[in-house]
């Protein structure tokens, strides 16, 4: 039996439920409710039950490809600006009767949650609004929803006596507008106009209940998945084909909405720009990078010369990682939680910044003020002090779990609670893999320092501070990060809101036609980051020369150890904290991990197909992504024992997909090469003849 | 001078009884460690609530790490996580015991596994519920050429406390028998170089090994003290000419 009807016969649907009250100023009956964001379920008994033509509520579909899978969502008031994009089948409603051209303006009500849909990076999330094409606008008369989770009731009563004397589950239930005609039905309660949808779910037939949606009160779709009505026919065979197997299998159904209440959910609240539930506050996010395709077709042309086979292979092998660490995080169903990537986190959301919150009197996490801030993809470190480092705080009328976390770059108190939802391994944040390597955005200039402004009553004044040659920058994407403008030379030039995350986060405006990323700023791809140019050959790693010789033992490539054992290095003595860098042109392909004795070590594959492990440094990452020679890859590290030193270690990268661990007397794979004659050449090229 | 034979008496009588209440302590914390020699992690007999008294400096967002000393839960755990460096470094023993081992421990590891096309794959294991006393456990393991996993590098670190270094080593001595006299030991650190290519050590940390840059774990200066023990293969193995020419 076709369950989900199309357009406008699902009016009929429900006469043959019992729904015959639905005409005009008729009221509504039993089983029929409206949803409120504070007290959930309502009986809807009181209400009437009127018609209307329209409705404000609207499905995100792109009209012009429909393969891309989203649309834009445009700054409300500079339509040229992608704020982020709208995956398709989210439910958004129309904000106001602006006359946008061709562009509606609205706000995101529930984003289309269907396995494998990225919901971070720079997806729209529930209550972003911005302007959508109106062709992408389709109407809601079209499709299904499924409530794959309900936010818990302010109170923490979600069941309230009137939901839980019927016998509905409304989580997982799907519904759809109820039309009579090619009208939209309402419950007209208290001056108010709440949307009917018919409620489904498993193997009942017929549906269960009917329930109101005001497009003030949306927090029921927080959660949902969207359907065609076709594919909902599907969906909901498979729900009752599970649920009989549950029923057989457990014998009892668990009580409504406990299933779900324990999932773990992303805050909007802890978003700075998206507190509250209200329709007000502007979200604009990613003002300068672009939304993902578009830098697809300009950035993607640019490519730093590179041996591109391998990148392509490398590339490849990122992707079908980062496609199984997908693939982990939708099934989560292996005993051991597998993270497919580094064990590095960042703070992952989509924009603005993260609240980081303290604990109140009671050891409780104070929500109602932040310690501080952090920008997105900020680095995170779980912190474990030998106690508690999860607490659960109510948020919003939900259970929200918080973990104790350290940001390294932020200068001073640095250790906060943040939503665990929030801060993720960095290889399963999409946005923030896109951000690192080449995406850096970097201050571009041929030569010399550029100019950095501050506000002064609206205007820019000279800041007292100028940026370096290629130094890296953060563009701000918070609600006062409008561009601004000065005359130069005639000429209007427009000027970018920045951060310097070098000089604590310091704030400043920078012309636009300076902010580039590192694979667009033509400066930085002619020469080495540090300014080394004209430098043929490979790069000395260290600023000085060894202060021992790295040719006699205990230091030289090849001394022999006690036990049979070689030694597979060059050491290169130098002062604790001296910047090393990169030899060559290359790419990092392991950042900062255990060395020896509190040390830490770098993997680095030049161009020209070499690899090179940068061993004993001390754990600061600089490196991600593509290196050019002169980059700074590390910094001298010192073990609890010995003199502080650069392990210098190249294999010529024939041994391929290994480890460099192994056997013989190197214990090392077997393209280990001696760096020794390679290392005297770069040093004489530096500093003179050698030893 | 009978009062002064009375107090000499009683002099001897502490001085006994104080040497009997250290060999009794001694026997007491050996005999676990001997227990459970064979298996790296028993299940933790007491709940792990006896570490969390450090974090009720409520209104302190993070808590300290130090204080007065570690319960007996905890010192047995330092003995279990000791014991399992020495199990896990031997030849035969794999990286799915390991990760058995510490669900069995109720640890709850899980993996990073890092891979490329050119320096192949290296699998971290870190724990979710470490025992009670420990953190920051963290197993290396490379996959070479045969496609083998090996250790390179596994630690883990102990609540600060007075007697913490010395524990330390006692767990040590327990784990790896015959492992005799550190190879090195300087204030405040000791390291054991063995024979297979590996190499123990033991640090306490100082402000100075703190306020370095760590990529994996999180430290703030309240964490002075804290001790690190470790075991990984050692790329200077067999030498000590590197030590501190200051």
């Amino acid at each position: 039996m076709v369950r989900f009807t199309s357009k406008s016969s699902t009016f009929i649907l429900g006469m043959t439920l019992g729904f015959c009250g639905l005409l005009n100023t008729a009221h509504a009956s039993q089983n029929e409710f409206i949803w409120s964001n504070i007290k959930g379920f309502e009986s809807a008994q009181s209400c009437e039950v009127v018609t209307k033509s329209e409705t404000r509520f609207r499905v995100s579909m792109n009209a012009g490809d429909s393969n891309l899978g989203y649309e834009n969502l445009r700054h409300l008031r500079n339509r040229n600006k992608i704020v982020a994009y709208v995956v398709d089948g989210s439910l958004v409603k129309l904000s106001d009767d602006r006359d946008s051209g061709n562009y509606e303006a609205i706000t995101v009500t529930g984003v289309h949650e269907a396995p494998g849909v990225n919901v971070r990076g720079h997806v729209a999330q529930r209550n972003y609004n911005g302007l959508l094409f109106k062709e992408s606008l389709r109407s809601v008369k079209d499709f299904v929803f499924q409530v794959t989770d309900l936010p818990t009731i302010e109170g923490g009563k979600m069941q309230s006596d009137l939901i839980s004397s019927t016998d509905i589950k409304f989580v997982g239930a799907f519904l759809q507008p109820v039309m009579d005609g090619d009208d939209f039905v309402f419950y007209r309660c208290n001056e108010k106009d709440y949307l009917a949808f018919d409620l489904h779910r498993g193997a009942e037939q017929s549906a269960l209940a009917r329930v109101g949606v005001n497009w003030d009160t949306t927090s029921i779709f927080r959660h949902i998945r969207t359907y065609s009505v076709a594919e909902a026919e599907q969906a909901i065979l498979e729900q009752a084909k599970e649920e009989a197997e549950s029923s057989s299998m457990l014998g009892t159904i668990r009580s409504f909405f406990s299933d779900e209440s324990e999932q773990s959910n992303s805050r909007a609240d802890d978003f700075h720009v998206t507190a509250g539930e209200t329709d007000d506050e502007e979200i604009i996010v990613d003002m300068n990078e672009g939304d993902d395709h578009s830098e697809a077709d300009t950035g993607a042309s640019e490519q730093i010369e590179q041996s591109a086979r391998d990148e392509e292979e490398l590339e490849a092998a990122e992707e079908e990682e980062a496609a199984q660490s997908q693939q982990q995080i939708i099934t989560g169903s292996s005993e051991v939680p597998v993270i497919n990537g580094s064990l590095e986190y960042t703070a992952c959301i989509s924009g603005g910044t993260l609240n980081v919150r303290g604990l109140d009197a009671d050891g409780n996490i104070d929500t109602s003020k932040a310690l501080f801030e952090v920008r997105r993809y900020s680095i995170a470190k779980p912190v474990d002090n030998f106690g508690e480092s999860e607490k659960v705080a109510r948020v919003d009328g939900k259970d929200v779990t918080y973990v104790l976390v350290q940001f390294p770059d932020v200068a001073g108190e640095n250790m906060g609670w943040v939503a665990k939802d929030l801060v993720v391994p960095s290889s399963h944040c999409a946005g923030f893999q896109k951000s690192q390597g080449n995406d850096q955005t970097i201050t571009c200039t041929n030569n010399g320092t550029l100019n950095v402004y501050s506000l002064n009553n609206g205007s820019l004044v000279q800041s007292n501070f100028n940026a370096s040659q290629f130094e890296e920058i953060a563009v701000r994407t918070d609600i006062d990060a409008e561009p601004r403008y000065r005359t130069v030379g005639g000429q209007r030039v427009e000027y970018t809101a920045v951060v310097f995350p070098g000089r604590n986060n310091q704030e400043g405006w920078v012309a636009k036609s300076f902010v580039k990323t590192k694979a667009t700023c033509e400066p930085y791809k002619r020469m080495g980051s540090s300014g080394n140019t004209n430098v043929s050959g490979n790069l000395f790693p260290l600023q000085g020369r060894p202060t021992s010789s790295y040719l006699t033992a205990p230091r030289c490539f090849g001394c022999g150890r006690s036990n049979g054992r070689k030694h597979a290095a060059n050491d290169l003595y130098r002062p604790r904290n001296e910047r090393i860098q990169s030899i060559a042109d290359g790419r990092v392909l392991r950042g900062m991990y255990f060395f020896y004795q509190g040390t830490y070590a770098i993997e680095v594959r030049n161009d020209d197909g070499k690899v090179v492990r940068y061993g004993e440094t001390n754990g600061r990452s600089y490196a991600n992504g593509r290196v050019k020679k002169g980059d700074t890859v590390g910094q001298v590290g010192k073990t609890h024992c010995c003199t502080p030193m650069l392990h210098f270690e190249m294999y010529d990268g024939r041994a391929g997909n290994a480890s460099l661990s192994g056997g013989g007397a190197y214990r090392r794979r077997w393209d280990l090469m001696n760096p020794t004659s390679l290392v005297r050449q770069m040093e004489r090229a530096r500093f003179g003849e050698s030893y | 001078m009978k009062k002064i034979i009375a107090v000499a008496v009683l002099g001897v009588a502490i001085i006994l009884l104080a040497v009997w209440m250290k060999a009794k302590n001694q026997s007491a914390e050996q005999a676990p460690a001997q227990a459970v020699s064979s298996q790296a992690f028993a299940p933790a007999t007491s709940s792990a609530s006896s570490g969390n008294e450090a974090s009720a400096a409520a209104p302190s967002t993070a808590g300290t790490s130090a204080r007065a000393g570690s319960t007996s839960d905890e010192e047995a755990s330092l003995k279990q996580m000791a014991v399992a460096l020495a199990k896990y470094s031997r030849a035969g023993a794999t990286f799915d015991d390991l990760i058995r081992d510490l669900q069995d421990s109720g640890q709850e590891p899980y993996i990073a596994r890092d891979k490329n096309p050119y320096t192949g794959e290296m699998s971290i294991v870190r724990t979710k519920s470490p025992l009670p006393g420990t953190r920051y456990f963290h197993a290396q393991y490379f996959t070479d050429e045969k496609g083998e996993r090996l250790l390179q590098h596994m630690s883990f670190e102990f609540r600060p406390g007075p007697r913490a270094l010395e524990s330390a080593r006692q767990a040590i001595y327990s784990a790896f028998p015959a492992i005799g006299s550190p190879t090195t030991e300087i204030e405040g650190f000791m390291e054991w170089k063995l024979n297979d290519g590996y190499t123990v050590w033991i640090k306490k940390m100082e402000l100075e090994n703190l306020d370095g840059h760590h990529p994996f774990n999180a430290y703030s200066k309240n964490d002075v003290g804290t001790i690190r023990v470790a075991i990984e293969e050692d790329p200077h193995a067999g030498m000590d000419e590197h030590m501190d020419e200051h």
